[in-house]
């Protein structure tokens, strides 16, 4: 049964301008009317005022040309002819006034009920026969085959001779292309046949356009699907097209929209009009869609006879109420569209994400021009960086065979050379010309007198020993003769035991006796602070060396010291003495020491400490180096003594130095003869 | 007999001569028994130095301060403690701080007055005026000549070398960095005056380590003599 809106709901006047049932086909014609044409009027008048039609339709319609049927075109005529066959059931303004609106006063669409054609049912029921399987499609995944087939073809379109003239309602004439195929087949009546007993169809609901029912808020637009003949939903109106185009994604709105332009190259006079007026009617067609939706009552005047609306749910009020809460509630958006409001509305640009921060490129794209030399070190830098974090493997280097046994022999002939005056003999002399260094070293010592306190260092490492033990031994044994007392003091931890080593090796002979001859102030800690607070204040940093004896008491200031020998083997302690303690010993009248200040050295700190030397005001009054200086030194003090490690030392300097010479002489004359391969190879 | 022959000192000669021998080991290359004998010597002297300077200085200095001059000690002692713990190391910034702050402070003033100024001063009597004159009175030709080459010299190797360290420079038209070319002469000429030094430098190390080589040897031998005397 079709649905009978409510008398006292309210509906748009264009509505209720619709002209009754008549016999007359013509006069109810929708689309178009002889009337209209030889009126002249608008075809649009009788059926909806201007205020509920988008103003651009109107104008449309008012440029197209009023035809009669003398002289309309062939094709119109025989749309026509369609249309009077397949005309729906006229709707009295007492019906729509009383149809219209619900129970709670809000207009409903409205349900017409179509006529009912003999040839329409018999092909009705030959097509429920041969489609009960593909009735069991789903509702909501089928497409409006309207929207598939809504690229008309052209060569469906009644052609004009030469006449390329489009209705005065080209929509209308669209819909009315498609009438025959939607009719035969009428899909939405097979599917609605299949619904549960709570959605059945109404009896009277035959002819309901299948486009119609799968219309709906409820629905997912985005499944309807058009068949592949396009035989459903033709006859949808363009502002419907234009809500389930804003519901579906973007390739459906762009072919809905292609569609819409070029149904828009039928005819030529009204050609530009429709292309200017294409997107303001479409958007005047949203806005209806829109307000549709709210009020509930199918705005489209002209297709009110072809869009029964309503579900055939509306057997009963309830089903009603429910059709209307269904209609009046706002459209379920997809998610989609609730995070792109623009969805919905066609014609536009697709939205886009929000305006991201602009940071720079990480990477920039500018070359920079840089030589081979600049990238090669560029190369290097990123190695290095990588390889940071990197745990180094340490390899063990192995060496060719040759090469170490070329290692192995050179060490087997400076042990042979060392040991080899003890069973050759023949020693070498100890050296009888004296640095200046040397000479100014013994003098210092050979000054000092009876009773003087000499402070002496020691602070070389035990690997030194037998290059400084030997020395020392000797350059103390000297100072014991001179009557003079000793205060050893070291900056190393190690510094006690090697004094103690040196006292009971060296200087057994002496019979030394503690506490008179040598004392051992021991460790003081702190490096150069350490240092420089010695020689401020002494008694500060060695309080209980020089409490416990009263004769020690008497050193208050580095000064006091008659001389200082530091015996080191380390550049950092000896540059700590020469910076942090000498300036406190200078005398400022004449610029010169007031306490010798002498060093014995490593040979390896020799080139170091001379310009300490022979620099003015000399930094250091004497000094002596390695087994060379020491071996002068004992020349001096008239010590004839064998020195073994002199004898020794000369011996694996000779044989160092002619293997200097061969070597050199062994690698000029090979790499002349040496090619790329065997360099590569090395 | 053979408790009498292996005294202590003896022992103790035949214990070093052994791990000599290990140590010299490397000459055939790096080997396990090296290791081993590196590890003892690493271990011994760590623990040597820490025993020392917790006999000889910590516990001297804690004790003979008063309790108000030992509370800052103690603290800055225990925060600098905490720097062997990954988890707490950033409370010992405070006594690494004040240890770097001190050090490089300590440093820079002797650097200053203790190097640069006398070097300094130096420089500028290089060509020995007295001397000169001495040797100028006493019609001493060769003297004059050869302090006047000498000083020369000096001069020489003193600009040249600070003129090598110097890497200011222009960027040419394809972009290579091009220091000026009597800079970059002088700095030739300082390349070989620091290479000379370096050398001298190194003659020096291999002395060193020749001495201490020859000394091991010696070392040899004089266990070998005590070995026959105590077998005697």
């Amino acid at each position: 049964m079709a649905y009978q809106p409510n008398s006292n709901d309210d509906i748009p006047d264009w509505l209720k301008d619709f002209p009754e049932n008549s016999g007359d086909d013509s006069e109810t014609d929708p689309i178009i009317s002889s009337d209209d044409e030889k009126d002249g009027t608008d075809s649009q008048e009788h059926l909806s005022p201007d205020a509920d039609m988008p103003d651009d339709i109107s104008d449309v319609n008012e440029d197209i040309p009023q035809y009669s049927d003398d002289e309309a075109p062939n094709w119109l005529k025989n749309i026509r002819k369609l249309q009077s066959q397949t005309k729906p059931p006229q709707v009295s303004d007492e019906e729509l006034d009383s149809k219209t609106t619900d129970s709670h006063g809000n207009d409903t669409p409205l349900i017409i009920e179509e006529p009912k054609n003999p040839e329409e049912l018999s092909q009705k029921e030959t097509d429920e026969s041969n489609e009960d399987n593909s009735s069991n499609v789903d509702e909501t995944q089928k497409t409006p085959k309207w929207l598939e087939n809504i690229r008309l073809d052209q060569s469906k379109l009644p052609q004009s001779d030469e006449e390329n003239l489009i209705n005065e309602d080209w929509l209308d004439t669209v819909r009315d292309m498609h009438l025959e195929e939607t009719q035969k087949q009428n899909i939405f009546k097979e599917e609605s046949e299949n619904k549960t007993e709570e959605e059945t169809l109404p009896d009277k609901i035959e002819s309901t356009p299948n486009w119609l029912d799968q219309v709906s808020e409820e629905d997912d637009t985005d499944d309807l699907e058009l068949s592949e003949d396009g035989d459903l939903d033709n006859d949808m109106p363009t502002w419907l097209k234009e809500i389930i185009k804003g519901r579906r994604d973007e390739k459906e709105n762009s072919l809905t929209s292609d569609h819409i332009n070029s149904s828009t190259d039928d005819g030529s006079e009204l050609k530009e009009n429709s292309e200017e007026n294409l997107e303001d009617q479409e958007k005047s067609d949203l806005e209806w869609a829109e307000q549709f939706k709210m009020d509930g009552i199918n705005s489209q005047p002209e297709q009110i006879h072809e869009w029964p609306l309503a579900s055939p749910e509306f057997d009963n009020e309830e089903s009603i109420q429910k059709e209307e809460a269904a209609q009046i509630e706002k459209p379920q958006l997809s998610e989609d569209a609730a995070k792109k409001p623009l969805l919905d509305i066609s014609d536009h640009l697709p939205s886009e994400e929000a305006v991201k921060k602009i940071t720079p490129p990480i990477n920039p794209t500018q070359n920079i021009s840089l030589t081979d030399i600049q990238e090669l070190h560029v190369s290097y830098i990123f190695d290095l960086l990588k390889s940071e974090n990197a745990g180094q493997k340490i390899r063990n280097l192995k060496l060719p065979k040759p090469q170490r046994l070329i290692q192995v022999l050179l060490t087997l002939a400076l042990i042979i050379g060392i040991i080899f005056p003890i069973f050759g003999g023949s020693t070498t002399p100890k050296p009888t010309s004296s640095s200046e260094s040397s000479m100014s070293f013994y003098d210092e010592i050979e000054n000092l007198s009876e009773g003087d306190r000499v402070l002496v260092a020691i602070d070389y490492q035990p690997g030194f020993v037998g290059e400084l033990e030997s020395g020392a031994g000797s350059v103390l044994e000297m100072v014991l003769t001179k009557g003079a007392s000793i205060s050893f003091i070291s900056t190393l931890p190690s510094g006690p035991a090697m004094i103690e080593h040196l006292v009971t090796s060296q200087l057994l002979d002496q019979n030394l006796k503690s506490s008179e001859e040598y004392s051992s102030i021991g460790y003081i800690a702190g490096g150069s602070a350490a240092l420089l607070r010695f020689a401020e204040d002494p008694q500060r940093i060695a309080i209980d060396y020089f409490q416990n004896d009263a004769s020690k008491s008497q050193i208050r200031s580095i000064t006091d010291y008659s001389l200082i020998l530091v015996i080191t083997d380390d550049l950092s302690i000896a540059l700590a003495w020469l910076e942090q303690l000498q300036p406190k010993l200078i005398d400022s009248m004449n610029s010169k020491n007031i306490s010798p200040f002498l060093m014995l050295t490593s040979a390896q700190l020799e080139s170091i400490m001379y310009p300490y030397f022979s620099t003015y005001p000399q930094k250091i009054d004497g000094y002596i180096s390695g087994i060379k200086g020491i071996s002068q030194f004992e020349a001096l003090s008239g010590d004839s003594s064998e020195n073994d490690l002199w004898n020794g030392y000369s011996r694996g300097i000779t044989i160092t130095i002619l293997m200097i010479i061969f070597g050199s002489a062994y690698q000029l004359i090979t790499s002349r003869f040496a090619t790329p391969q065997r360099l590569q190879d090395n | 007999m053979v408790t009498s022959i292996l005294t202590s000192e003896l022992i103790g000669y035949i214990v070093a001569s052994i791990l000599t021998i290990l140590i010299l080991s490397y000459t055939i290359g790096q080997n396990p028994l090296y290791k081993f004998i590196i590890h003892i010597f690493i271990g011994a002297s760590a623990g040597y130095a820490g025993a020392i300077v917790l006999r000889d200085f910590l516990i001297p200095q804690i004790a003979n301060m008063s309790f108000p001059q030992s509370i800052i000690p103690i603290i800055l002692l225990v925060l600098i403690s905490l720097k062997a713990f990954p988890q707490t190391a950033r409370y010992g910034n405070i006594s690494s701080a004040l240890l770097l702050g001190v050090g490089t402070s300590m440093a820079i003033y002797g650097a200053i007055l203790g190097t640069l100024i006398p070097f300094i001063s130096s420089s500028s009597m290089i060509f020995s005026p007295s001397d000169v004159q001495q040797a100028l009175q006493g019609n001493q030709i060769e003297k004059v000549i050869l302090l006047v080459l000498q000083g020369t010299i000096i001069l020489l190797g003193i600009i040249t070398t600070l003129t090598y360290f110097q890497f200011t420079a222009r960027k040419t038209t394809s972009g290579t960095p091009v220091r000026p070319k009597i800079i970059n002469s002088l700095a030739k000429l300082g390349q070989g005056f620091i290479a000379i030094t370096f050398g001298v430098i190194f003659a020096g190390i291999y002395s060193a380590a020749l001495t201490a080589f020859v000394e091991r040897i010696d070392f040899f031998l004089d266990l070998a003599k005590i070995l026959q005397q105590t077998v005697k």
